[in-house]
Order: C-alpha cells, then sequence, then structure tokens
C-alpha cells in the first residue's frame, strides 16, 4: 500500500493529478469560504493573493537560479520595473491598467535583457551575484532619487485600480475579482514552467547549470538560451509586478525595488526545492501562511521564521519537497530503533500480547 | 578529413600552442600524446573554438572552422567529451543521452548505444552523478555518439580510472570507430594503451608537436619507450 502511495507520487500521471487538484481547490476555495459562513473571508482571500503572487515570483526566479544555476539577484526589479511602469503611464498618460500588463511585463523584459548582457560574460557565481545585486541597488537609488516623476520613498499612489469589465467590479472591497485575476497569473506562470522544464530548452538549461563546458560541446547555444531564460523569467516577473501596482496602489523604492523582497524569494524557493514547480510554490505558501498567521506575536514572527530557515536547511538542505531520500531513511532508522527495542524487552512483549 | 595548418592559440596574452600542423584522414584513430600542461587539452578546446584566442587555419571537410561557433560544431558532426567527462550528475543517464541528441534531434543510434553500453541500459533511470567513474566515462561516451558524430575527439578517457576498466573503455572506443567508421581524436597521457589504440599517434610537448608517425612504430621507438613508457 505504501509503496504503490510512494510510486503514485513519483510517476508523471500522479504528479500531474496532485497539481490539478491542487489548482481545483485553490480555483473553488473563495466558494467554499463564502458558503462556510466564516466572517473574514476578505482577509483570507487577501493572504492567498499574496501566496500566489510570491509563488508566482519565486517561480520566475527558479527558472534562472533552480533550472539553470545563475544566480541572479535582481528578481524584484523585474516586478519593480513593472509596477513603475504601469503606475505612471496610468497616471501620467491615462494608459488602462488592463493595457500595464502588455506594456509593463515588456518593460521588465528589455531590463531583463540589459541585465542578461554583463551577466553572459560572467561564469562564476560571486560576480554574478555582485554585477546583479549592484545592477538592482542603482535602479533602486534611480527611483528614490527621481522625486519628481516618482515621489521617492513618498510613494507612488495616485494610479487607478483595474478598470471594470461589466458588472466585474475592482473596487477593492470585493477581493473576488482580484482573487481570480491573480489565479489566472499564476496559473499560467506555473503551466509555462511546468512544460519548460519538460522541453528540450529545459534540459538544455539543467545541463547549463551541471556544466556549461559540457553542454556547450553538446551544442547547447549558451548564449541565446541564457538571454531567452532571462526574458522569459523577466517577462513573468512583470505580470506581477503590474498587478501589485494596481491591487497594493502604493509602490516605494525601498518596498518594490529593495533587497528584502529578493532574501523572501530566496527563502522560499531554496525551502520548497529548488529546480522544481512544486517547490517554490509550496515554500511561497508556506512562508507567506506563517508569516500571516504569526501576525499577533509582532517581531518575534522574524524570530520563528529564522529558526524554521535553518532547520530546514540543516535537515532538508535540498528543500522540503525533494527530501524523500531523507524521509525514507529516517523512516529506515526509526523502524530500527523500534526494532532494538523490542529485542531488548522480549519478556514484556509477551506478557503484553497474552 | 580534419587539417590543421600553422595553428596558434592563446589564454590572454600567453602563447599555448606554436604552429600546429596536424592532417587526421577519415575512419583513423590517432591519438595524441603529451605530459601535463604539454597543451593536449587546449588543442582540443582550440579545435572547438572554446575558450581561446587562435590564429591559423582549421579546415573540417574542406570547409573552414575558423569562424564557427562551438556550439555548431555539433550539427556538422564533430562532437567533444571533455576533459574529467563533465557529466550532468543531478540529470537521469538517460537525460544526459538524450541531451547528446540535443542540437542533431537525431535519436537513431540510441538503441544501438544501449546495446554497446549494456552498463548504461541498467541504470537508465538513475542520475549519472552516483555512477562510478568507469560507468561515467562511458555515459560520456555514449552522450557524445547520441549526436551521429563523424568525428569524435575524447580528452583523456582514461582519467582516474582502474586499470581493467580503462581496458573496457579503449575496447568500445575501437568498436565505434570499427562498427560504424567514425573518425576518433584520443588526447591521452597513457602513451601504451593509447598507441595500441591507435592507427597514428603525434607527440605534442610545450605547445610544439614533437615527434609523429605510425602507431606501432612509436611504440617501438626508443625515445617514446624512455619518455613516455618507462621502459
Amino acid at each position: 500500500m505504501k509503496e504503490r502511495f510512494m510510486k503514485f507520487f513519483d510517476n508523471s500521471i500522479g504528479k500531474i493529478g496532485i497539481s490539478a487538484v491542487f489548482f481545483i481547490v485553490l480555483f473553488i476555495f473563495p466558494i467554499i469560504l463564502r458558503g462556510s459562513g466564516y466572517g473574514n473571508e476578505s482577509y483570507v482571500e487577501g493572504v492567498l493573493i499574496l501566496c500566489m503572487m510570491w509563488a508566482a515570483m519565486t517561480l520566475s526566479w527558479n527558472l534562472l537560479m533552480g533550472y539553470m544555476g545563475i544566480w541572479s539577484l535582481a528578481q524584484q526589479v523585474f516586478f519593480g520595473i513593472a509596477a513603475y511602469t504601469s503606475a505612471m503611464l496610468n497616471y501620467y498618460f491615462h494608459m488602462s491598467p488592463w493595457l500595464g500588463f502588455i506594456v509593463g511585463p515588456i518593460a521588465a523584459a528589455v531590463v531583463g535583457l540589459i541585465i542578461a548582457i554583463p551577466v553572459l560574460r560572467l561564469k562564476a557565481a560571486p560576480y554574478i551575484i555582485i554585477a546583479t545585486m549592484c545592477l538592482a541597488e542603482i535602479i533602486r537609488l534611480v527611483f528614490t532619487n527621481l522625486v519628481d516623476l516618482t515621489r521617492g520613498e513618498l510613494g507612488f499612489w495616485m494610479m487607478d485600480s483595474f478598470h471594470d469589465i461589466g458588472s466585474i467590479n475592482f473596487n477593492g472591497v470585493d477581493k473576488i475579482p482580484y482573487y481570480y485575476l491573480m489565479f489566472i497569473i499564476f496559473a499560467v506562470i506555473a503551466l509555462v514552467c511546468g512544460i519548460l522544464a519538460k522541453s528540450s530548452t529545459g534540459l538544455a538549461m539543467k545541463a547549463i547549470r551541471d556544466s556549461q563546458e559540457a553542454a556547450e560541446s553538446l551544442g547547447v547555444d549558451l548564449t541565446k538560451t541564457k538571454i531567452k531564460v532571462f526574458v522569459l523569467s523577466a517577462y513573468m516577473a512583470g505580470f506581477c509586478g503590474v498587478f501589485y501596482a494596481h491591487y497594493m496602489k502604493i509602490l516605494t523604492p525601498t518596498n518594490v525595488f529593495g533587497q528584502s523582497m529578493m532574501t523572501e524569494f530566496i527563502a522560499m524557493n531554496v525551502l520548497g526545492g529548488l529546480a522544481t514547480v512544486r517547490g517554490p510554490i509550496f515554500g511561497a505558501f508556506f512562508i507567506t501562511i506563517i508569516m500571516e498567521s504569526l501576525q499577533g506575536i509582532d517581531d518575534y514572527k522574524l524570530l520563528i521564521y529564522a529558526i524554521i530557515l535553518i532547520i530546514t536547511t540543516l535537515i532538508m538542505p535540498n528543500g522540503i519537497l525533494n527530501s524523500k531520500a531523507q524521509f525514507l531513511s529516517w523512516n529506515k532508522k526509526i523502524k530500527k530503533l523500534l526494532h532494538k527495542n523490542a529485542d531488548k524487552q522480549p519478556t514484556q512483549m509477551v506478557k503484553g500480547d497474552a | 578529413m580534419l587539417k590543421i595548418k600553422n595553428l596558434n592559440a592563446f589564454y590572454g596574452d600567453v602563447q599555448v600552442l606554436y604552429d600546429i600542423n596536424l592532417e587526421i584522414k577519415e575512419k583513423e584513430i590517432v591519438t595524441i600524446l603529451g605530459s601535463n600542461g604539454a597543451g593536449k587539452t587546449t588543442l582540443m578546446k582550440t579545435i572547438c573554438g572554446i575558450e581561446t584566442r587562435r590564429t591559423g587555419e582549421i579546415e573540417f571537410e574542406n570547409e573552414s572552422l575558423m569562424k564557427v561557433p562551438a556550439y555548431k560544431l555539433v550539427t556538422k558532426g564533430i562532437t567533444l567529451t571533455p576533459e574529467g567527462r563533465h557529466l550532468f550528475p543531478e540529470l537521469t543517464v538517460k537525460e544526459n543521452l538524450m541531451l547528446g541528441a540535443y542540437s542533431t534531434k537525431d535519436k537513431s543510434n540510441y538503441e544501438w548505444i544501449l546495446e554497446l553500453f549494456p552498463r548504461l541500459k541498467e541504470r537508465l533511470n538513475q542520475y549519472a552523478g552516483t555512477m562510478s567513474g568507469g560507468e561515467q566515462q562511458q555515459c560520456a561516451i555514449a552522450r557524445a555518439l547520441m549526436s551521429n558524430p563523424k568525428f569524435l575527439m575524447l580528452d583523456e578517457p582514461s582519467l582516474g580510472l582502474a586499470p581493467n576498466i580503462v581496458d573496457t573503455v579503449f575496447d568500445i572506443i575501437k568498436k565505434i570507430n570499427k562498427e560504424r567508421g567514425i573518425t576518433i581524436v584520443i588526447v591521452e597521457q597513457n602513451a601504451n594503451i593509447a598507441l595500441n589504440a591507435a592507427d597514428r599517434g603525434y607527440v605534442l610537448e610545450n605547445g610544439v608537436i614533437r615527434m609523429s608517425g605510425d602507431a606501432k612504430e612509436m611504440l617501438a621507438s626508443s625515445e617514446i619507450q624512455k619518455l613516455y613508457l618507462g621502459l
């Protein structure tokens, strides 16, 4: 029974089945919530919107870091650029926020291309980290100091919400329209990541991660593949940025360009497991939900956050969802231990049985 | 098949190869011998255009390779197995093999390769990084064969392998040459086994070709025996 259960998790039909169940549950969750008569549904939906947004962002970063092994620490830049592009075009030129979903991601992709070019010349991880972090900091400082345009740290808040479509109202009182908008973005990004991972490009990405030299000797065009993935990753992150801009309706450089957001993506991805699709999703939901449920204890939640991270990196360095081998070895050890104890007290066992 | 004329190679400003002249004919096994730092691996990389700056002329089937980027060589029928194997340790054996056919998209060799490497057939779903050195070397050669090459370059296939496994690997190399007529260049430090397998040999020393000739004659030559065979 247990064997069959494990096998079910391993084969692709099982995997597809589990992810289908996950997305269906996520899809009907608001309906169940409202039916259950729970009073505070818009809060729960708000948390889930955040979960999905961070999951989508982490998935986009996972393409670079997890699959291709490129230590880019500038994912929040793509998010911020798209957010600011859409918000500012909306305020200064009265562009519809819906058009932001076209313009924002493209702006992010262009920045992705600009960041990709210096990174292509660097092979060692530390240099890539330094280069991308510096680029991110430069962009943050530019947006902080362009006070006339962005209001700097005061925050840019004059953009519209998404315009209503027919009777679907995006005024923010009801979170349902935002929930499903984010759900669509998240589901599409997850699907694209899943398909990409199985494709020959996905295989080439993993080859680049494991050995650039061998990948090149087998005919993988390193430059083209890296640029393609950088642009795609930035493009995906752009959708989240545009959504964030017209959902949160306040952007500050520290918030959307700061390193703290990048740190969250790293934590979520490493905790869930790199180079899988389920890993980032699990990590994002896990961390966001835990952090939200610990709101009551204020600053101490960071302490618990740190403890969780330390414990998981120590005992499950490959991420929680990538630790099947570890679980199995623990299982064996526990069984051995129980077996030993059983050997030590044979008389008692007999008595007990009788 | 491959003609190299007056090839010079540089790492930055440092010259590593000096006026290399080589010719490799079709269906031959040629070995390039030399001690550590002689420039053997550099020669392989320079032929592929990886990492070095080069001057001179490299011709493959009467077509210049000087302006062809490394990743396009596979589609021309040239495949390199880099030194130290460079398998993808976190991919399965099967995925490693499939990557071999990445640019040609031609998987017709798959069955033949599994027949050639029964060890790999047993381990298709195992992560490549968890196999033994000999199996990894076999996997690297199998991966290179997946691209259906006319011209195969092997950089130190005996590196880090136990002697009896080295024999297995070289038996397979000879078999590939015989069965499919694939031209093979072997870069080796182990002169004895390489010359026994090869038709012809070149000796590289400090970036210059010192000697070349028939493999059997080289095995018998007193200089080679003294320098590389320890006799």
